[in-house]
């Protein structure tokens, strides 16, 4: 005689993703997605603050801004100037986004074409 | 330009000795941009829009979430530079703040007729002045570079 409990299904129709992780299921495909470990991460990727080639402002003046801003010592913000000018752009500072933020507007308020991005 | 020079003085700050027609320049050029910045008609005029540009090349919510935050403090920013520069237009000596006014204020009125005349890297600006249309801002626009450049080159930036 087969006995039927009633109320409960058979093991086999149980779907499979209902049964206990220690009856050997634990490879079950699962793609575990931890929240709050994807948003640490994206958070510790660091921000970059970029000034773009513009045709404009002049070398001189690109110069004396960093100098101002960032205190860069002459040597150090002629050679990013002159890498803003040559390569097309130039990253000038990093950290947390809202330092970046902070340099961008200042930049944007001296008229130098600043963005800031992630850096991956 | 006549009579035109612009030296380090104490404290940061410049002595400026400039023909009144270039002052007169400099005064009515700084009270257009504060009319334009506030101008509500000219929203997506490139001139201005060059002074804001987007704090993100590829991500618009970023640059919509960067002007909610900081543009009212650059619009308030470079309407203060403008006014300083109008005070001062006929002064001798600009103490370090008022130099610095003038050099973002000159520098934003160069931005904006540059980005009208649409000047590039390898833009002739003076074959411009041949022509009737763009002389005069061809004139203004060569004229300031003058004035930023011997700014920067006078002005302190420690």
């Amino acid at each position: 005689m087969k006995v039927v409990r009633a109320g409960i299904a058979p093991e086999s129709s149980i779907p499979r993703w209902l049964a206990p992780v220690s009856d050997g299921m634990a490879s079950a495909p699962t793609i575990v997605r931890d929240p709050d470990v994807e948003i640490r991460t994206e958070r510790d990727v660091p921000w970059i603050v970029i000034v773009w080639n513009d045709p404009i402002n002049l070398m001189s003046y690109v110069t004396w801004v960093f100098q101002k801003l960032f205190g860069f010592p002459r040597a150090t913000a002629e050679k990013l100037m002159m890498d803003v000018h040559t390569k097309g752009k130039a990253v000038v500072a990093n950290g947390p986004k809202e330092r970046c933020e902070a340099h961008v507007a200042a930049l944007h308020g001296y008229g130098l074409w600043a963005t800031l991005q992630q850096d991956r | 330009m006549a009579r035109v020079k612009i030296t380090s003085s104490y404290g940061g700050g410049v002595d400026v000795d400039l023909p009144t027609d270039v002052r007169d320049l400099l005064a009515s050029l700084a009270r257009q941009l504060a009319e334009l910045i506030d101008d509500p008609e000219a929203v997506g005029e490139p001139g201005l829009e060059r002074l804001f540009p987007p704090a993100s090349i590829d991500d618009p919510m970023e640059s919509l979430g960067f002007e909610q935050l900081m543009g009212d403090a650059l619009r308030a920013g470079k309407r203060e530079a403008a006014a300083i520069l109008r005070a001062t237009a006929n002064a001798t000596h600009l103490d370090a703040e008022d130099t610095l006014a003038w050099m973002r204020c000159i520098n934003d009125i160069r931005l904006v007729i540059g980005t009208r005349l649409d000047i590039q890297e390898d833009t002739d600006v003076e074959a411009m002045f041949a022509d009737e249309l763009m002389e005069q801002a061809a004139v203004t626009y060569v004229a300031l570079t003058e004035l930023v450049e011997m700014l920067a080159r006078a002005a302190d930036p420690t």
